[in-house]
């Protein structure tokens, strides 16, 4: 009995400390930011909420949020709902800052609703910017806050960010959706690696190798399109990847789901050409050290199938000189992504990681990113490709 | 005598009614049990009669037949006492027809007494017992049985003409099954018992008997079998028991309040039972049951958590199908707890969670509620919990109308008022009918309360709050014990052979051990599992009908051959 | 004393694994990578062998005394004196123990999931419900240690297994890098530090004079460290496989990212840290109520109690005081590493000195009596 009387005593006292909510925040109290633009300020007045203090190394960041308005996307098989199509689900806003809280704090003062990024599943960063300032800033603004996902994708957009927050697709009511689907899809084709936030934060930090991130354009206002991939240095771009080099780069990073259609010339026959789909690759990087110098081997393997053949040459017996002529093509087009990599300094295959895990005697005489980069930018590289072609479709010619 | 005799009165050695000491006393008021309990039995007929007239005869349904027999030349004059309604008059007629009209008294043996005759050789009743103080006797007149008094002697002759109404033995109302046996228990213990003797026909199923409720002195019975059951849990019952002092005991949900153990747990420490078949299977594994008259449920201890989501029905289906529902029956469970208070935390707390274009879409549905979702979801829940109560008081005809109307109205309204979100609505629903998928109605209904403080802490917590909620709840099942038993085991502390009856129930073939922690004495149920899994013959060709003749042929002659 | 024979080798086990996995799994990861690079999981591992070390001492004295507890049999080794001063030491070292544990558990709270709720709060939350649980038994105790096994591993395991999609093996080499480039005292220290999160192993020795079958103790606790142990180790390579070295410094709760990373691409859920954490309460609860208990268990018996519910309450505006002091997250973590260490030297030092003490006096009385064995109570 005397120990109910404790617990009455405690209960009493503690009780009253309880009560309260205090984050108790309504779903549809949130101003639930689905996709946010980063642009450089231009010539525009910057606001400044967060004091004079507020320095980064750009001269100002513009802001721009899709907010998602409740009620304006109902749940349900095309019911149409209370919205009609002319009216946006989403609500665009922009603000602007000297950096990115206070650009954020700018966006809050136009908000009713606390500014809420849990859901927030894109952020765009206009090319300009990672050209020029690069985003570290950016990153660490996000790494910070706790509510950011870090699958969220970080994108970098070819031209201004803030149009693609406008866009409206037609085949999702959500701009910001559209392009996660179209990111993810992309993923899932075997179009792009899976280049998440986290994993260009791991990168990022990681001294042996250089983080890229997808690269996308916004054309009519409504067309986003994926332009392949943006490779950094140091928090900077420093140039981009097109389709085909980014197939490249899959290939040679072991990325097993392959999904690009290339198209090679018919051997003996010039005027036509068959384009071949990757159905699955496997590679195997090697760096051997030769007492004085590194160098790097890349196997890959590369089994596809025959999409489509122009002209009239049947292709069941032309198709040893197809792959071997595809290998040659893949392997030189992989030597070519290498000596454009070089150019900019900018290991994105890894290759120092590679050095950093298997020699560590010898990372420990580079052991500084910059050493590193300037022993790749001269790092000679052979890569070695076989395809196989497997299969030809419905048509056995 | 048969097995009922001792139920059918008061022990004799318990006074009818309030003991004779201490305050009672001290009042002039002379009650009949008073009066009785003075009263001493004579060789005077009249006398007799008065002793019972004096202290009963004011009540209505108290009868005395007199009337005279004739033997051995002299007429004899006999007084029967009975109550009206509660003994049974045919039989009584069958006594009095034969003292009256078919007495033999060619046959009778001249040596013993008269009273012994009668006793021995012109009573065609199969229960007698001889009374010899009046209180003894009350108590026999006033369980419902008759007394027969002789002039002349000092005993009287107790007649077991006890015939209280019963209903017929239906279908268990609480626990229905699709397969399995129909019969469940009524109200009168000595039906109950022989319900129970029917399903196990061993001499080591004991019955004890005990009366308890100084005024009511209702029968309760608790059965065991021994040599499988642990002795000690006997001992502790019968202590359990014996320590209930009380004026009455109404039925068995009020003995259960006296014999658990921790009272204020929500949980269930004791299973009730509608049925007779569930109850000896708890025999036969190890527990004790109760059975209290004039309640049609019998108790089983001790009882562990995983018994209130298990039914017969379990052991009745295969296994695979068995475990199956049993796991959905146990996902059920959990919903009943936590879905409303995941929702609130989900919604209030954590909306990343939950899918982007979902999240967007729920946050539509609730944009024009006025309510945060604690206040929401705690308003719908409650009207639930009042519109289950009032569909369970209501009359039937009534009662399944309002709750389809009920559902229906309240739900579409307050959607369509704007008071709730639709989402809301599916989750209450969930809840409840999750709530009714627990076959124990006392295990469901802890669950069910125990929402509504998991519900206050996500509103204030949100997730943490819930999982600390959940801590406390999971914390207490630990720590509670039901008559030693630790309330969560076979699962904690972990027993391998247990856990094949646990979550899923595995062939009954494989369960081969009793459960381990009722520590049974004999703890062996199958002997011979591995023998059942195997050894199975095929006395039919698997391939076709011809082959099947064939060999069913060459088999013939084979026996034929060695016959010969 | 009579005790009740009633916990079986496999709640001992269980009891052991859970109450090992804390607060600490979130930040460790960082804490040793950052002291051993790559060669952290090798650490963890050897942690492991170090707190099995410990786990036998204590089992042996257990096995020599079976009717006593830790405390109990301490009183006759190094007298009743001596050992309240030692015991007190335990007691209060168990004590902050907790109270760090529920101000770590409270930061990360407050920082990743209820914001704006002020910590005193959801440090009271937790520190109620251990208080309440502390009354039970010891019995009682182990089962609800037991019952929260499967809570506190599987979800870890799930979000191992969901986040070996983002592992990149170059991430892990060197393996064997405390053998290369790791300075010796780092790797010392790392191990001390990952060791220092498996004191609470230490519940054996109030629970073994509690078992039924007492002889198979030393398996039991073997097997309790080596799961939580592996526990650790599995976590620390995965974190370690999908962040690298230098991203891992970065990180201040990896094992939460390592949560946020893994996603279940189609199932309701979108996130599942929020899960994670709240699932990581039982955990956090299961580490705080052994260390409390311990420490409560330890005062009842400096003090005499008979009982030690007595105390559970007092010992709690003491848990809250102490978990408020830490003025910052950098500085709780500078003293829970202190603290950590400091304690090995108590919690393995003392249990190894109560074993010499033991083998002394037992060689000392085996050469004064014929027969050899020693009796089981003193």
């Amino acid at each position: 009995m005397k120990a109910v009387w404790w617990l009455a005593l405690t209960m009493t006292f503690t009780f009253p400390l309880l009560t309260g909510c205090w984050d108790r925040l309504e779903i549809e109290d949130r101003g639930t930011i689905l996709g946010l633009a980063v642009d450089p300020v231009l010539g525009e007045h910057i606001s400044n909420l967060s004091g004079p203090a507020a320095k980064s190394d750009a001269r100002g960041y513009k802001l721009t949020a899709q907010v998602a308005i409740p009620g304006r996307i109902p749940l349900g098989p095309g019911e149409g709902g209370t919205g009609s199509p002319s009216e946006k689900p989403v609500w665009v806003v922009s603000a602007t800052g000297k950096t990115i809280q206070d650009a954020m704090n700018g966006l809050q003062q136009q908000l009713a609703d606390k500014v809420f990024l849990g859901h927030l599943r894109v952020i765009l960063v206009n090319q300009q910017l990672a050209n020029t300032v690069g985003i570290v800033d950016i990153q660490d603004f996000l790494r910070r806050n706790a509510e950011i996902r870090r699958l969220a994708w970080l994108v970098v957009s070819k031209g201004a960010a803030d149009k693609a927050m406008e866009a409206a697709p037609k085949l999702e009511r959500v701009p910001t959706l559209y392009l996660v689907g179209t990111l993810d899809h992309a993923v899932q084709m075997g179009k792009m690696p899976n280049l998440f936030l986290g994993n260009y934060w791991s990168v990022y930090s990681a001294k042996g190798q250089e983080p890229l991130l997808p690269y996308v354009s916004v054309r009519d206002g409504d067309v986003i399109r994926i332009e392949g991939l943006a490779a950094f240095r140091g928090g900077h771009m420093v140039g981009a990847l097109d389709p085909l080099e980014t197939a490249s780069y899959m290939e040679m990073t072991d990325q097993r789901r392959a999904g690009y259609g290339i198209a090679y010339p018919m051997p003996g026959d010039p005027e036509h050409s068959v384009i071949l789909r990757g159905t699955n690759r496997r590679s195997r990087t090697r760096v051997h050290h030769d007492g004085q110098r590194l160098s790097v081997d890349v196997y890959s393997r590369i089994e596809v199938n025959i999409e489509e053949k122009t002209g009239t040459r049947p292709v069941d017996t032309a198709i040893p000189q197809i792959a071997d002529e595809a290998s040659q093509a893949a392997a030189q087009g992989q030597l070519e992504l290498v000596k454009k990599t070089q150019g900019w300094k900018a290991d994105i295959f890894g290759i120092g990681e590679y050095v950093r895990g298997r020699d560590p005697e010898l990372w420990k005489t580079i052991s500084t990113r910059e050493k590193w980069e300037e022993i790749y930018a001269t790092l000679p590289f052979r890569t070695h490709v076989k395809v196989y072609i497997r299969r030809s479709g419905m048509s056995a010619r | 005598m048969n097995i009922l005799g001792p139920l059918k009165y008061r022990k004799a050695n318990q006074n009818m009614s309030r003991t004779q000491s201490g305050r009672s006393e001290s009042y002039p008021v002379r009650t009949p049990s008073i009066l009785l309990g003075k009263g001493r039995l004579t060789k005077d007929l009249e006398k007799n009669l008065a002793i019972f007239e004096d202290a009963l005869g004011e009540n209505a349904d108290f009868l005395i037949r007199r009337f005279q027999i004739q033997a051995r030349r002299r007429r004899l004059a006999c007084g029967l006492l009975y109550l009206d309604g509660s003994s049974s008059k045919s039989d009584m007629n069958d006594v009095m027809k034969a003292l009256m009209l078919e007495m033999d008294q060619s046959s009778q043996s001249s040596t013993k007494t008269f009273f012994d005759v009668v006793v021995a050789q012109c009573i065609p009743y199969a229960d007698v017992t001889i009374k010899t103080t009046a209180l003894d006797a009350s108590n026999w007149l006033l369980s419902g049985n008759s007394l027969l008094f002789l002039d002349g002697f000092e005993e009287a002759i107790g007649l077991s003409t006890q015939a209280f109404k019963e209903r017929a033995v239906e279908q268990p109302q609480t626990e229905q099954v699709i397969q399995g046996s129909r019969e469940g228990f009524i109200e009168s213990i000595g039906t109950n018992i022989s319900l129970l003797r029917k399903r196990s026909r061993s001499s080591d199923l004991h019955i004890e008997l005990m009366q308890i409720g100084e005024e009511t002195a209702t029968n309760v019975a608790y059965c065991y079998v021994k040599g499988i059951v642990n002795e000690d849990l006997v001992q502790e019952v019968r202590a359990r028991l014996e320590r209930v002092k009380t004026d009455s005991v109404y039925g068995s949900g009020y003995l259960e309040q006296y014999i658990e153990d921790n009272y204020y747990s929500p949980f269930p420490q004791v299973q009730n039972t509608e049925r007779p078949d569930k109850a000896v299977a708890a025999m036969l594994e190890g527990r004790v049951v109760l059975l209290v008259d004039g309640s049609p449920f019998a108790l089983i201890v001790p009882a562990v958590f995983s018994q209130f989501y298990q039914t017969t029905e379990d052991y009745d289906t295969r296994f695979l199908m068995a475990s199956m529902i049993r796991v959905i029956r146990l996902v059920a469970l959990i919903f009943s707890l936590v879905f409303p208070s995941l929702y609130v935390s989900l919604i209030s707390f954590n909306p990343e969670m939950i899918p982007t274009k979902f999240a967007v879409a729920v946050a539509g549905g609730r944009a024009g509620v006025p309510f945060p979702a604690i206040a929401e979801i705690f308003g719908l829940e409650l009207i639930m919990e009042i519109l289950r109560e009032a569909t369970i008081r209501l009359p039937q005809q009534i009662g399944g109308a309002l709750s389809i109307v009920g559902v229906l109205v309240i739900g579409q309204a307050a959607v369509q008022a704007g008071f709730v979100s639709p989402i809301t609505v599916v989750i209450v629903a969930l809840t409840t009918i999750g709530s009714f998928a627990t076959p124990a109605y006392n295990a469901a209904i802890a669950l069910r309360m125990l929402r509504f403080p998991l519900m206050i802490m996500a509103g204030m917590f949100g997730l943490y709050g819930v999982m600390a909620g959940l801590i406390l709840i999971s914390n207490h099942l630990n720590s509670l014990e039901s008559f030693g038993v630790p309330y969560l085991s076979p699962a904690v502390p972990g027993n391998r052979l247990g856990l094949r009856d646990t979550i899923v129930r595995m062939p009954v073939w494989s369960m081969t051990r009793r459960p381990k922690q009722l520590q049974t004495n004999d703890e062996v149920r199958v002997r011979n599992d591995k023998d059942t899994a195997r050894n199975k013959g095929r006395p039919l060709s698997p391939t076709t009908g011809v082959t099947r003749n064939v060999s069913a042929r060459t088999s013939r002659e084979e026996q034929r051959q060695r016959h010969e | 004393m009579n005790k009740p024979k009633s916990v079986t080798s496999l709640q001992l086990t269980f009891s052991i694994g859970t109450s090992i996995i804390g607060v600490g799994i979130l930040a460790f990861p960082r804490i040793t990578i950052s002291l051993a690079d790559t060669g952290a999981p090798m650490t963890a591992v050897f942690a492991v062998l170090c707190a099995m070390l410990g786990g036998l001492v204590l089992v042996h004295l257990g096995l020599a005394y079976q009717d006593e507890t830790l405390f109990e049999y301490a009183d006759h080794l190094v007298g009743r004196i001596l050992g309240g001063v030692f015991l007190f030491a335990i007691g209060v070292y168990f004590l902050e123990l907790s109270a760090l544990a529920t101000r770590e558990f409270g930061e990360v709270v407050v920082t990743s999931v209820l914001q704006r709720t002020p910590i005193p709060v959801t440090v009271l939350v937790i520190v109620l419900l251990v208080v309440v649980a502390s009354r039970n038994d010891v019995a009682k105790f182990t089962r609800i240690l037991t019952f929260y096994m499967p809570i506190v591993y599987f979800p870890a395991l799930v979000i191992v297994a969901l986040s070996l999609k983002n592992a990149k093996v170059a991430n892990l080499m060197p393996l064997l890098a405390t053998f290369h480039d790791v300075p010796f005292q780092n790797t010392v220290l790392s191990t001390g530090i990952v060791t220092a999160l498996f004191q609470n192993f230490m519940i054996a020795g109030i629970v073994i004079p509690f078992m039924y079958q007492p002889q198979r103790a030393k398996k039991s606790v073997l097997v309790g460290i080596g799961l939580g142990g592996a526990l650790y180790v599995l976590l620390i390579y995965s974190a370690l496989s999908v962040f690298g070295t230098e991203e891992m410094k970065n990180l201040l709760w990896p094992t939460l990212e390592l949560a946020k990373t893994a996603a279940m691409p189609t199932f309701f859920l979108e996130r599942l840290d929020p899960i994670f954490l709240a699932v990581w309460v039982t955990a956090v609860f299961c580490a705080i109520y052994a260390a409390y208990y311990l420490s409560i268990q330890a005062f009842s018996h400096v003090l005499r109690f008979q009982d030690h519910r007595a105390l559970c309450f007092m010992g709690m505006p003491l848990v809250f005081t102490l978990a408020r002091l830490p003025s910052n997250i950098v500085d709780l973590y500078t003293v829970t590493k202190m603290w950590g260490l400091i304690g090995l030297t108590l919690t393995f030092g003392y249990p190894l000195l109560l074993f010499l003490i033991h083998l002394v006096k037992s060689r000392h009385v085996a050469a004064k009596k014929r027969p050899r064995r020693v009796g089981t109570t003193s």
